[in-house]
């Protein structure tokens, strides 16, 4: 198997004890006041507003290990899909100091999964604020728009009067600059995949996706910036290796069995297109006129719909095509949670037209279960071999 | 056959008229002789038959199926089929009520009562849902999305001119109805609807989803005037409403009398057939009639009360079921009055959101305004916490000695609540509470032997608390 010489470079010395010591550095920051705002993922969330208000955000998206998801099976029925269920272990187990040190829990109303998982914090945990954020399903609605939009405004709301501190139109500008720096330099990274010799993995691109979650975002952004200027000058041979396109609800922040195991078969993601646990970094937030109505657009109206919306399907398959244009994909993998119910539909939809197409797609179910290694493997290993076989 | 339609509340000039409409559709639908002769066994063995509101309400939906599969063939120009949740159904009505030309119903429910409770025979339409997107196992999609699927592979239905849906946060109805379109064409419009209430907001934090509903219920009623070229007014809403209204409060009557009533003078298998109308956007005719069905079973139970005649004996353990009894098969409620509990108040009453607008009539001058608060005063709408308060004032005021907590697992919407509940439920009563995974559309989930054990024990436990 030709071996994969595009590591190293991610995450860089600085990034990785800025993370080690984070959640050390965040505790004395809340000690002397300062509010953390954690919020589940899915790009609902305006990390924006949250950073305008002083607070720090922090998404909560840990998953891939059994034992926090097993642990939610005391309160949540096994129908409620692994990440979910994993929101609610680590918050039930204590060992993960970001669980324990949120203030409020800003929840977006995305999934019925995420629903249930916010219920049941607020029903177990009530000694934390719990913000719902309503995320009406018809993306493409003038008045279902205006329903986020009046929420958000809700939230700029509960968050002055948590924190204390007035949030401005001048602080909401600059927290979009700085964010929008953060989505371009990780799309200028991502996109450097697209020429046939990707310089990183899938797993170091959503690994320092998911850094942004936590890393004080302006480190973050300088990070990245390094990081972009190295890779455009590192020298990698041309991988021969298939090159695949990764769909799926989620990669949580731990979930990395899927990209290894990929990476050992000869594989080579060379894209994502993800709903929760990475930063949705496609495209920027206007940063003029109504900063709200900008949010609002570009949080709920102007991205990729999730699979939960009405109508989303078609949109998400021309997306996923575009994707495997231009991206040169030669097959799909459909990574999905068990009991995830609108995915698993959806895949069949995938499958259905991608086949059309001649685009294989292999569809993967975990439920983060250590056990499964060994049979998803194979199944990949075919996949992979198939994918070659009629390359030559 | 003509036995079987006798049993359904067929009688005299109608049993003669309909008898060829019933065998076109039966032809149609593939009922045989066996399935007839189970059909009727099986009315035998899980209702009261000699009971004439059971027979009538039952030939409701038998006619309702057979207007659906000859809907075509008998010039109705336009078809609606709608979903099953509160605020699908008034706006269809309507459309009903000023035209003849149009027919609306929820295929899947006439199916789930015809060949379900009755035949016995759902069993190949919803493996024909899961070899599509639906598919069985681990993922445990619902299985009333399959069937409403699996209506569609096998064309036992036809293709409508609007299937609408309610975006209650049932993400796979969403789904599934968007895939409908892509791959059989049918035509969908999605009610909007956003709940975000947190549990201190109880009761408040009504108008945001309240007033968002307004508006996707006013959306719908304008597709279905354009679809059928006429308006549907507020005032032919309002008749609507109306004639629901009269209809839920017989069917509340009913429900009263059930609660109260020891022994328990009709078992919980009867409860949805009963209750299912609303659940239907029925017409002038069928309204009135599931009214009359309503009523008419309300006397004959008064008689039973009277003469202290019932289903379990004088004293059995009673208890709430948590959401409604299954319309799909009526084993689960069967067996519960066999090992001697009485089942005789339910979480939601069907009827509750027609019934809950009676305050409300003749105030509020918009007829979707009324709708959508209506809906959205409900408990089980609101949150876990709007849901516990409510169920432990209810327990509290009907005196049960145990919750059965049926909670549904292909339903994301309600899978979800089912630990807390218990949790509230027990640390705030003191009473026992049965959690009891339950996939209420789809019988092959469901162990007689299994949950017999576990309702005898449940029993036992009861029995011995009650004593103590």
């Amino acid at each position: 198997m030709e071996k994969n010489d595009r590591r190293s470079l991610w995450p860089p010395i600085d990034m990785a004890t800025h993370l080690k010591n984070r959640a050390a550095e965040l505790r004395e920051t809340k000690k002397k006041g300062t509010k953390i705002i954690g919020y589940f993922p899915g790009n609902y969330v305006p990390e924006e507003l949250i950073y305008a208000s002083g607070a720090i955000p922090i998404c909560l998206a840990y998953g891939g290990d059994p034992h926090a998801a097993d642990a939610g099976l005391s309160v949540i029925p096994r129908q409620i899909c692994p990440f979910a269920r994993t929101q609610v272990g680590e918050k039930l187990l204590k060992e993960n100091p970001y669980y324990d040190m949120v203030d409020i829990l800003v929840a977006p109303m995305t999934c019925s999964h995420m629903k249930k998982a916010a219920d049941v914090w607020e029903y177990y945990f009530p000694d934390i604020e719990i913000f719902k954020l309503g995320i009406p399903h018809q993306y493409n609605d003038e008045s279902a728009l205006e329903y986020y939009l009046n929420r958000l405004k809700a939230l700029k709301q509960r968050l002055e009067n948590f924190t204390g501190n007035k949030i401005t139109n001048e602080k909401i500008g600059k927290a979009i600059e700085l964010y929008n720096n953060m989505r371009r330099l990780l799309r200028d990274v991502s996109f450097m995949r697209k020429g046939l010799n990707p310089p990183l993995s899938s797993l170091e691109f959503i690994s320092m996706n998911q850094a942004s979650f936590y890393a004080d975002p302006y480190f973050m952004v300088n990070t990245l910036n390094s990081v972009y200027q190295e890779l455009k000058r590192k020298k990698v041979s041309r991988s021969e290796r298939p090159r695949l396109l990764l769909v799926g609800p989620n990669i949580a922040y731990g979930d990395y069995k899927i990209l290894e195991l990929v990476d050992e078969s000869g594989g080579e993601i060379v894209i994502e297109e993800l709903f929760e646990g990475i930063r949705d970094y496609w495209r920027d937030i206007e940063n003029s006129g109504d900063l709200f109505h900008s949010l609002a657009k570009g949080y709920f109206r102007d991205r990729l719909p999730a699979a939960f919306m009405a109508g989303s399907a078609p949109k998400r398959l021309d997306f996923a095509m575009s994707l495997v244009k231009d991206f040169n994909i030669s097959g799909v993998i459909f990574y999905e949670l068990l009991c995830c119910e609108t995915y698993d539909a959806e895949s069949y939809f995938y499958t259905k037209r991608m086949e059309e197409r001649s685009i294989p797609v292999l569809v993967i179910e975990s439920e983060y279960d250590v056990s499964d290694r060994g049979h998803i493997k194979n199944r990949i290993d075919a996949f992979v071999e198939i994918i070659k076989g009629g390359e030559k | 056959m003509i036995e079987l339609l006798k049993l359904c509340g067929f009688e005299g000039q109608e049993l003669e008229s309909e008898l060829p409409r019933v065998k076109k559709a039966f032809d149609q639908l593939g009922i045989t002789v066996d399935d007839i002769e189970r059909g009727k066994h099986r009315l035998n063995k899980y209702y009261d038959m000699e009971l004439k509101g059971v027979r009538k309400a039952f030939g409701i939906y038998m006619k309702e199926l057979f207007n659906l599969v000859l809907a075509k063939e008998e010039g109705k120009k336009k078809l609606i089929y709608v979903g099953l949740f509160p605020g699908c159904q008034e706006a269809a009505s309507a459309a009903v009520y000023a035209s003849n030309d149009v027919f609306a119903t929820v295929p899947v429910l006439l199916f789930q009562v015809v060949f379900g409770c009755i035949f016995d025979k759902l069993k190949p339409i919803t493996e024909a849902g899961e070899k599509l997107w639906l598919k069985s196992g681990a993922v445990t999609h619902c299985a009333l999305l399959k069937q409403a699927l699996g209506l569609y592979a096998l064309k036992l239905i036809p293709i409508p001119d609007l299937q609408a849906g309610r975006d209650i946060g049932c993400d796979l109805a969403l789904k599934s109805g968007n895939l409908t379109n892509e791959f059989f064409g049918v035509p969908t419009f999605l009610i909007g609807d956003c709940n975000d209430r947190e549990n201190k907001e109880f009761p408040g934090g009504l108008e945001r989803g309240a007033d968002y509903l307004e508006n996707g219920l006013r959306r719908y009623s304008r597709r279905v005037g354009e679809l059928v070229g006429i308006e549907i007014t507020d005032q032919l809403l309002f008749e609507v409403i109306q004639d629901r209204l009269n209809a839920g409060k017989a069917v509340a009557r009913y429900q009263a009398l059930v609660e109260k009533s020891d022994p328990l003078v009709i078992s919980a298998t009867h409860e949805t057939i009963v209750g299912g109308f609303f659940q239907l956007p029925l017409g002038r005719n069928s309204i009135k009639a599931s009214t009359d069905a309503a009523s008419v079973l309300y006397e004959e139970l008064k008689e039973r009360v009277n003469k202290g005649k019932g289903v379990v004996e004088k004293g059995a353990p009673r208890i709430l079921g948590i959401l409604p009894s299954s319309c799909t098969y009526p084993d689960l409620e069967h067996l519960l009055n066999e090992v001697g509990i009485a089942l005789g108040v339910t979480e939601t009453s069907l009827a509750e959101f027609d019934v809950r607008r009676d305050s409300e009539m003749g105030e509020v001058k918009d007829p979707h305004k009324l709708m959508a608060y209506s809906i959205w005063q409900s408990p089980v709408c609101h949150s876990i916490q709007a849901r516990n308060n409510y169920l432990l004032g209810l327990c509290k005021r009907t005196g049960v000695d145990g919750v059965l907590n049926r909670y549904n697992v292909g339903c994301r919407i309600t899978v979800g609540d089912a630990f807390p509940i218990k949790d509230a439920l027990t640390k705030g009563l003191g009473i026992p509470v049965l959690n009891l995974a339950v996939e209420c559309w789809d019988s092959r989930y469901f162990d007689t032997e299994q949950t017999r054990r576990k309702f005898e024990l449940f029993r036992d436990i009861m029995k011995s608390k009650k004593a103590a």
